[in-house]
């Protein structure tokens, strides 16, 4: 009978660490998870403000 | 009443020697808490700290978005500036590099070329051209010109540097005897779509 409630006792410690484990890795996951749409993604996209300068002189000097 | 006393005999004859023996009451105690608090664990602390964490993680992805904004209308903000100030050259690259692949100006562009180098176009072929698909940015064609040598050479070097993006492909010049030297070529013609 002792031995069996001890039993008891390691099953219990263990459902806890793997209680504990699975809501540490679903907070994990859940934080690394981005809440961004894809839509608002595309409109974040960096834009480069700078012109090609060289590129347009040399356009102006093929002007007949 | 002796029915129910008898059934509760029965569950305490289970339980007595749980109940008498103070180290199986103890390890009882803890595996029913230890059963207790994964309970909690699953069912309140995992959502309320899952809930939390999703809110934070919500205001600090609006953040970026903000900053990211930010950022964007900044260079917009420049890129005009940068606009008007190129005003000229961009309306040039407009025209170096159209949106569409407007085959009529390249024709043009071949014959007013052909008129001031003195040469005679005899062929212009084009190649067809798909009016919609992002992936295709050239116009192809082919063409045969007659002129003297220095004709054909000057409309050559003047097609490759006219202000429409043309590329000359291979050139064959044929010697006819008096009749002159024709050049037979591939020319392409380059576009873009995504602009």
């Amino acid at each position: 009978m002792k031995s069996k409630d001890r039993g008891w006792f390691y099953i219990a410690v263990l459902t806890l660490i793997l209680a504990v484990t699975w809501a540490v890795m679903t907070a994990w996951s859940r934080n690394k998870q981005s809440t961004i749409p894809p839509d608002i993604e595309k409109i974040m996209a960096p834009l480069n403000p700078k012109l090609d300068s060289v590129i347009l002189n040399k356009l102006q000097q093929k002007t007949p | 009443m002796d029915n129910i006393k008898s059934g509760y005999q029965k569950y305490f004859a289970f339980i007595q020697p749980v109940v008498n023996d103070p180290l199986l009451r103890v390890y009882f105690s803890l595996a029913l808490s230890l059963f207790l608090i994964t309970f909690l664990v699953i069912f309140a602390l995992s959502p309320t700290v899952n809930t939390v964490l999703g809110l934070r993680k919500k205001i600090m992805d609006e953040e970026v978005i903000i900053a990211a904004l930010d950022a964007k209308i900044n260079a917009l903000v420049a890129a005009g500036e940068n606009y008007n100030q190129q005003a000229t050259p961009l309306a040039l690259l407009n025209q170096a590099l159209p949106d569409k692949p407007y085959p009529d100006g390249l024709i043009a562009n071949v014959l007013g070329t052909a008129t001031v180098s003195g040469v005679t176009v005899s062929s212009l072929q084009f190649k067809p051209v798909a009016l919609t698909g992002d992936d295709n940015t050239d116009v192809n064609f082919s063409l045969s010109v007659a002129g003297s040598q220095i004709q054909l050479r000057d409309f050559l070097v003047k097609l490759e540097n006219s202000l429409r993006y043309i590329r000359l492909g291979k050139m064959v010049v044929v010697f006819n005897g008096e009749n002159g030297p024709t050049v037979d070529g591939q020319v392409t013609g380059y576009f873009s779509r995504n602009r």
